[in-house]
Order: structure tokens, then C-alpha cells, then sequence
């Protein structure tokens, strides 16, 4: 079994990045390997937009990243910085009272996704907790 | 006909007063423009942090508008634990000295005090 | 060997957001600790001329930026010379790729507060195979 660390970089529609990434998690998965998170960094943050409008036979990413969280109970983190610059809020913020954040999607910072590769580091000679990281 | 719904707007731009000026504010509360900083500016802040200023926290703030001029970035806290510890020894470059006199945030506060943009979250 | 994350920086800045995004996500990694090595490489070369005056169109100052990598723990800085080579022939129209090479690195008014070390192809594989993770922007 291998262990799984995914980054995302590209917005859905734009590019079929996240399409890919989500397909590969799917594979991984069935294969018996594991996806320790998901992390959506630069355009990628636009895949957690619940403002996300296409026809039912188009590819809506933040609805399949929701069902795939659902499923697998893969954590879907968000750095938050990368998110508001391009307009995606959590509600939170009294300032934004409207949220278009998915609730699937968790907006943490950026260490979030670098924690676990640390942790990795540490133990790098058990090859089997190895996390792999893979961005696409 | 129905009423329609208002346009979404800007958020509600806010000011700071200063000496009967109205200062520009971005949405954190922080100076929007770096250039309208003076020493009152940090003193308004202050008072609104309900900080008394003395010559250890000026110290602070006119450093870290130092480094924003030489780095063009707001100090994250560790960045400007280690850049004060190189200039003024570890007396001064250490966070617990730092968070005695901003009990708040060292970094959060004393960039707010000295005009610059909120630190990143994350960084 | 110490385990190290490697970012690549391969976009020029102020165009895009990839050099800030790539220099963002390098602080972020040292957040927590893992050590983090820094190369430019391709058009990210060009983050490191001194003479970058972005605030006619209301950007930071890379260069500036960079200079505080190592506030960061930061310390291990790249420069791809092959990169360089090839964009400083392109400008100059010459094919002297050493000089120009020189050329470019007088140029770099930061190289005396920020160290980077130049590195060939062969060293650049090296650099790549033993890191435990790369992210490249």
C-alpha cells in the first residue's frame, strides 16, 4: 500500500487537471493504496465553488470532489489565502456573510498539507508510511 | 412590477480618524495606503488596541516598517523574531519579549500599528 | 542525507502569480519545519535581476522578496545556468553563454545577501533525485 498526498494547482473547466487528479485518487483508492488529503492550492481553490453551474452532462469538480469525500472520507483542504484572493470565502468572516465554499472543503493554511509530508520525513526509513506527494 | 434585488456593492469602505483626517482603512481595519502612516496613525491604532506606546513598542514599529521597505513583505511573526534577533540580539529577538508588549499578535499588531498591509494567514 | 522539500520557480514575475505562489508556498513548508530547498529555473531566472522597478503597475518587488528567504531558514537557494545561458543569448543575439552567464549574475544585486549556488544539468539531477518531495510553480 502506498500513501498519498495530492495537490491541485488548476481550476476545473479551464483544464482537465483536477479531472485527472480526482481520477487518480478514484484509481488509488480501488487499488488499495490510501489518499491522506487533497490539498487545493493557486486556480485549484476554484474547484471548492458551490457557484459552479454546468449542465448535468458536464463535469461539475466541486460536486464530484463532494462525493468523493463522501465516499472515501478523504480530507479536502483549501489554503485559505489562495482562496479568498480569488474571491472563494468561508462564512465565517462577518465581513462575508454569503459563503460560496462548498462544505466538503476545509480552508486551512498552508502547513497543513507540509505537516504531513514532515511527518513523512521523519520516518522516511519505514517505506511504507512514506507519503508520496503528487501535484498536478 | 417586483422590487428588484440591490446590486451587489464593495464592502462598506471604513476610515480611521486622524487629526481630522479621514484615513483609508482596507477590510482587516489596516491602513489601506502605506504612505498615509505618521506617528499618530500608530497612536490612533493603539489606542483602539487599547495599548499605551512606550519606547520598546516604537522600537518595534518603526522596524518593522523597515523591513517592509526592504523586503516588500509584512513580517510574519517568525521572519521578524529572526530579523530583530540579528539586529538587536536575542534580549530583543525572541517572541515571548515580543508578545509582553503585543499581547495581541506581535506580527498582527505592531504591522497594523506601523501601517503595513495584515500579514499573510498562513505564513 | 536530510530529507528536503524542493521548489521550483520557473515563471518570470509580475506576469503571473507563480512566483509569488511558488515563493508563498516555500514559506509555508518551513512553517512547520521540513527544510526546503529553492531553485530557478526556465523564465524564474528572471526573478533574480536587480533591476525590477514593479510599482509603476502596483506590484511588490521580487527581488526585495527574496532577499528574505533566509529569515525564513531558507539557506539552500539555485540557479539553473542553463537557463540563464540560453535567455541571455536570446537577448544579447550572442552565443557566448559563459559571459553572458557572468553577465547576468553582476546583475543580480541581491546574490550578495541572498547566496545561490549555480548549478549544471548534472548537479540539477542530483538536486531533483534526492528530494523527498517536489513542488514545481
Amino acid at each position: 500500500m502506498q500513501r498519498f498526498a495530492i495537490f491541485v494547482t488548476k481550476s476545473p473547466y479551464d483544464s482537465r487537471n483536477a479531472e485527472s487528479a480526482l481520477r487518480f485518487c478514484e484509481a488509488a483508492i480501488t487499488a488499495g493504496h490510501r489518499i491522506e488529503q487533497v490539498f487545493f492550492y493557486q486556480s485549484g481553490v476554484h474547484n471548492s465553488s458551490t457557484f459552479l453551474d454546468l449542465n448535468t452532462d458536464e463535469i461539475n469538480m466541486c460536486k464530484r470532489w463532494s462525493e468523493f469525500k463522501l465516499a472515501n472520507d478523504v480530507p479536502l483542504n483549501l489554503c485559505v489565502t489562495a482562496a479568498a484572493r480569488r474571491g472563494i470565502v468561508a462564512e465565517d468572516q462577518k465581513s462575508k456573510p454569503d459563503s460560496n465554499l462548498a462544505a466538503a472543503f476545509t480552508p486551512v493554511g498552508m502547513s497543513e498539507y507540509f505537516s504531513a509530508l514532515n511527518e513523512n520525513a521523519k520516518n522516511e526509513k519505514d517505506a511504507a508510511s512514506t507519503i508520496k506527494s503528487i501535484q498536478f | 412590477m417586483e422590487a428588484s434585488k440591490p446590486h451587489n456593492t464593495l464592502p462598506k469602505q471604513d476610515f480611521l480618524k486622524v487629526k481630522g483626517r479621514e484615513l483609508e482603512l482596507d477590510r482587516h481595519g489596516y491602513l489601506a495606503n502605506y504612505e498615509d502612516w505618521s506617528e499618530n496613525v500608530a497612536l490612533a491604532f493603539a489606542e483602539q488596541e487599547d495599548l499605551a506606546l512606550n519606547d520598546k513598542h516604537w522600537e518595534v514599529i518603526r522596524f518593522v516598517r523597515e523591513f517592509y521597505e526592504t523586503y516588500d513583505t509584512s513580517p510574519a511573526i517568525r521572519a521578524l523574531v529572526k530579523a530583530m534577533k540579528e539586529q538587536f540580539g536575542p534580549e530583543v529577538g525572541n517572541s515571548r519579549y515580543l508578545h509582553r508588549l503585543f499581547p495581541d499578535g506581535p506580527a498582527k499588531i505592531a504591522t497594523k500599528l506601523a501601517g503595513l498591509p495584515k500579514p499573510a494567514k498562513c505564513l | 542525507m536530510s530529507a528536503y522539500l524542493l521548489i521550483i520557480s520557473t515563471h518570470a514575475p509580475y506576469h503571473s502569480s507563480f512566483a509569488m505562489d511558488a515563493y508563498e508556498a516555500a514559506l509555508g513548508a518551513t512553517n512547520v519545519g521540513l527544510e526546503v530547498r529553492f531553485l530557478f529555473q526556465g523564465n524564474g531566472v528572471f526573478q533574480l535581476l536587480s533591476a525590477q522597478t514593479p510599482a509603476g503597475i502596483q506590484h511588490k518587488n521580487m527581488a526585495k522578496k527574496l532577499k528574505a528567504l533566509p529569515l525564513f531558514d531558507i539557506e539552500d537557494i539555485y540557479v539553473c545556468s542553463k537557463s540563464v545561458a540560453l535567455r541571455f543569448e536570446a537577448i544579447s543575439g550572442q552565443n557566448h553563454a559563459q559571459n553572458y552567464t557572468n553577465e547576468f549574475f553582476e546583475k543580480i544585486s541581491i546574490s550578495d545577501e541572498l547566496e545561490a549556488q549555480i548549478v549544471n544539468e548534472q548537479e540539477l539531477n542530483i538536486l531533483m533525485a534526492n528530494a523527498s518531495h517536489i513542488l514545481r510553480f
